[in-house]
C-alpha cells in the first residue's frame, strides 16, 4: 500500500515536471524541484541528504575527464588541427560523387577523435566546409546540414563527453564505453555519406565538383593531417595500453593539443589562454548542476523503487525483444527531440538502465545504442544544438537545415537499428 | 566620494575578474595537477596521495562557480519554445517564477550544507590525504551556491531594471 503511495507520489511529481520543463525552466532547478519535493512528501529520504550528495556526485575522479576533454576540444577548434583532418577526408573520398560532403563527415569523423563535443565538432568543421561546400554548388543549408549531422559523431567516436556522463549514472567502464564507440562511429559515418550519396545522386551539385584521386595527394593529407591522430592515439592507447585512467588521458590529451598548438604549429596564441579555458568552463558550469541533480533525483527514485515497478509494467506488456528495441527508441527520438542529449542521459537512465538489463543488453553495448539513438536529437528540432551550431557558423534558417537533415536523420535510425541487434559489432574487443 | 568610487570598483573587481580568475585557477590547478601525477608515476616512479583528492575537490569549486556564471548569459538548458511563444509579460513572470524556485533551492542547499560543515568542523573530521578539515572542501556548495543566488538577483535586476550595471562579461 505504501508502495503504490509511493509511486502515486511520485507520478505526480513527475508530471508537474514535465509541465516545469514545458514552461521553460532550467533542467537542474525542474531536477532539484522534483527531488527536493519527492523527498518531503514521500519522507523516504532526508532532506540533509542535500549537502552529501550534491558534493558525492561532483567529487568523482570519472567526472574530471568531462572538462578537460572539453578543453581539448576548444583549443582544437581555435588551432590547425581541424582544418588538416577536413583535408584528409576530401583526399579520401573527394573523388567519390558527392565526395566534398563526404569529406564534410569524414572531417568531422576525425576531428570526433579529438574533441568529445557534438555542437564542437558541428561548429569547427562547418566553418571550414560550408563556404567551401557553396562554392562548389552545394545548397547552402544543406551543406549546413551536413556538418550538423556529421557533429553527431562527436559524441560516439572517442572521446564522447556522453560516454562518460552515461558511465557515471550506470558505473559502466569509460574506457569500454570509448573503444566501443569506434565501430558505431564508423558505421554512422559511412551511413550519412550512403544517405549524402543517394541526396547528390539526384541533384546537380554532386556529379561536378569531384576531386581526382592521388596516391600521393592523399599520403600528403595524412602527413599535414599528423598531429590530429596524435591525440586519439594518446586517449585510446593510453588508456588500453594500461598507462593511463581515462580522466588521466584526458589531461594528457589536452596537454598534447596545448604543445602541438601553442609550440609546434603556434595557430594558438598564450594570450588566447584565458579566454580558453573561461569558454570551456561554460560547459562544464551548465552540465554541473544538471549531473549533481539528477543523481540525488535517481537516488530517491531508486529509494521509492520507481525504476522496478517501471521495469515490472514494461516487461509486463509482454512485447518481444524486437518490438521493445522499437519502443525504446520511439521513446529516445522523442526525449532526444526535448532534451539536450547529456541531460537526457542522466535523466532517463535511472529509469531506462534496468530495462536495458531485464532485455538483457551488456551495459556498454546499451549505452552506446542508447548513446546513439539519443544524439539524433542533436539534428532535430525544438532543441536540436547541432541545427543551432550549424545556423550560427551558415547563417542559414535553423528550420531549413533541420529539413535538409531528412536523408541523414533516416540514415541514423537504420544505424541505430544495426547497433541494437549487433552486439558483437560493439563488443569486439571483448 | 573617493570611498565610494572605490568600494564601487572593488566590487565590480569581487563581480567580474576575481569570480573569472577564480575558475580559470581551478580549472588550471585540476589539469595541471592530474598531468603532474602521471608524468611524476611514469618518470619517477613516485605518486603523491593528495593531488587526485585536492583535484577532485578544485573541480567541485570550479564546477559550482561556473554553474552560478552561467546564470549571467542565461546559459542553462532548458526549452523555451513555450516562452518564445508567450508575450513579453508572460516570459518575465516565467523567469521570476524559475528564479524564486533557483533561489529557494539555493537558500535549502547552503543550509543543509552549513549544517553539514558545522558537524565536520566540531567533529574534527579530516581530508583523507590532508591534516585540513573537510568542512574547507564542503564550502564549495555555499560559495557556489551564494554566488548562484547573487548571480540570479542581478538577473532579476537586469530584467525589470534594464540600466547598464556593474557587470564584468565573460572575457569570450
Amino acid at each position: 500500500m505504501m508502495d503504490l503511495t509511493n509511486m502515486q507520489v511520485a507520478s505526480v511529481v513527475i508530471v508537474l515536471m514535465l509541465i516545469h520543463l514545458v514552461i521553460g525552466l532550467p533542467l537542474f532547478i525542474v531536477l532539484a524541484m522534483g527531488s527536493i519535493s519527492l523527498i518531503i512528501l514521500t519522507g523516504a529520504y532526508s532532506l540533509s541528504s542535500l549537502s552529501t550528495t550534491l558534493f558525492a556526485s561532483l567529487d568523482s575522479w570519472a567526472l574530471l575527464a568531462m572538462p578537460l576533454f572539453i578543453l581539448a576540444g576548444e583549443i582544437i577548434s581555435r588551432g590547425r588541427i581541424a582544418r588538416d583532418l577536413v583535408g584528409l577526408g576530401e583526399a579520401l573520398v573527394g573523388w567519390i560523387k558527392g565526395g566534398l560532403g563526404m569529406a564534410t563527415i569524414f572531417g568531422c569523423f576525425f576531428f570526433a577523435g579529438t574533441s568529445g563535443s557534438s555542437s564542437a565538432d558541428t561548429a569547427t568543421i562547418g566553418k571550414i566546409m560550408v563556404p567551401a561546400l557553396k562554392d562548389r554548388g552545394y545548397d547552402k543549408s544543406y551543406a549546413a546540414s551536413l556538418a550538423a549531422s556529421g557533429g553527431i559523431l562527436g559524441v560516439i567516436v572517442p572521446p564522447s563527453l556522453i560516454f562518460i556522463i552515461y558511465g557515471i549514472a550506470t558505473g559502466t567502464s569509460v574506457g569500454d564505453l570509448f573503444i566501443a564507440g569506434v565501430i558505431p562511429g564508423l558505421l554512422i559515418a559511412l551511413g550519412l555519406c550512403l544517405a549524402n550519396y543517394i541526396v547528390c545522386s539526384f541533384s546537380s551539385w554532386g556529379a561536378n565538383e569531384r576531386t581526382p584521386f592521388s596516391g600521393a595527394g592523399a599520403l600528403k593529407a595524412v602527413w599535414r593531417a599528423r598531429y590530429g591522430f596524435g591525440a586519439p592515439f594518446v586517449i585510446l592507447g593510453g588508456i588500453y595500453g594500461g598507462f593511463f585512467t581515462p580522466t588521466e588521458a584526458a589531461a594528457v590529451a589536452v596537454f598534447y593539443v596545448f604543445v602541438v598548438e601553442l609550440l609546434i604549429v603556434r595557430e594558438v596564441e598564450f594570450s588566447e589562454l584565458g579566454e580558453i579555458f573561461l569558454a570551456a568552463s561554460k560547459t562544464t558550469g551548465i552540465l554541473a548542476p544538471i549531473i549533481a541533480f539528477s543523481i540525488l533525483f535517481a537516488e530517491v527514485l531508486a529509494i521509492l523503487r520507481v525504476p522496478g515497478a517501471i521495469v515490472e509494467a514494461f516487461t509486463s506488456f509482454g512485447t518481444g525483444p524486437y518490438l521493445s528495441v522499437v519502443l525504446i527508441v520511439a521513446m529516445l527520438l522523442l526525449v532526444g527531440c526535448l532534451l539536450e542529449p547529456i541531460a537526457a542521459i542522466l535523466v532517463i537512465m535511472p529509469i531506462l538502465f534496468p530495462i536495458g538489463q531485464q532485455l538483457g543488453f551488456d551495459p556498454v553495448h546499451f549505452g552506446v545504442f542508447v548513446v546513439a539513438t539519443l544524439s539524433v536529437g542533436f539534428i532535430t528540432p525544438p532543441v536540436g544544438i547541432n541545427l543551432f551550431a550549424a545556423a550560427a557558423v551558415s547563417g542559414e534558417p535553423f528550420m531549413n537545415i533541420a529539413y535538409k537533415a531528412i536523408p541523414a536523420f533516416i540514415a541514423l535510425i537504420v544505424v541505430c537499428f544495426v547497433i541494437a541487434f549487433s552486439p558483437s559489432l560493439i563488443l569486439w574487443f571483448r | 566620494m573617493q570611498a565610494a568610487h572605490f568600494t564601487n570598483r572593488f566590487i565590480r573587481f569581487v563581480d567580474g575578474p576575481l569570480v573569472q580568475m577564480v575558475v580559470v585557477l581551478a580549472y588550471a590547478y585540476f589539469f595541471l595537477i592530474i598531468l603532474s601525477e602521471v608524468f611524476m608515476r611514469y618518470f619517477f616512479q613516485h605518486s603523491t596521495n593528495w593531488g587526485e583528492m585536492t583535484a577532485r575537490y578544485a573541480f567541485v569549486y570550479f564546477a559550482y562557480i561556473a554553474a552560478a556564471e552561467a546564470f549571467r548569459h542565461d546559459e542553462h538548458i532548458s526549452i523555451d519554445l513555450l516562452p518564445n511563444k508567450l508575450g513579453e509579460t508572460g516570459r518575465k513572470a516565467l523567469e521570476t517564477y524559475g528564479d524564486f524556485l533557483c533561489i529557494l533551492i539555493s537558500v535549502a542547499v547552503i543550509y543543509y550544507s552549513l549544517g553539514l560543515m558545522e558537524i565536520q568542523q566540531r567533529a574534527n573530521i579530516r581530508m583523507h590525504a590532508l591534516p585540513v578539515n573537510m568542512s574547507w572542501a564542503q564550502l564549495a556548495l555555499p560559495l557556489g551556491w551564494g554566488l548562484m543566488i547573487i548571480r540570479i538577483m542581478q538577473r532579476v535586476q537586469r530584467r525589470f531594471f534594464p540600466k547598464p550595471t556593474p557587470n564584468v562579461e565573460f572575457a569570450t
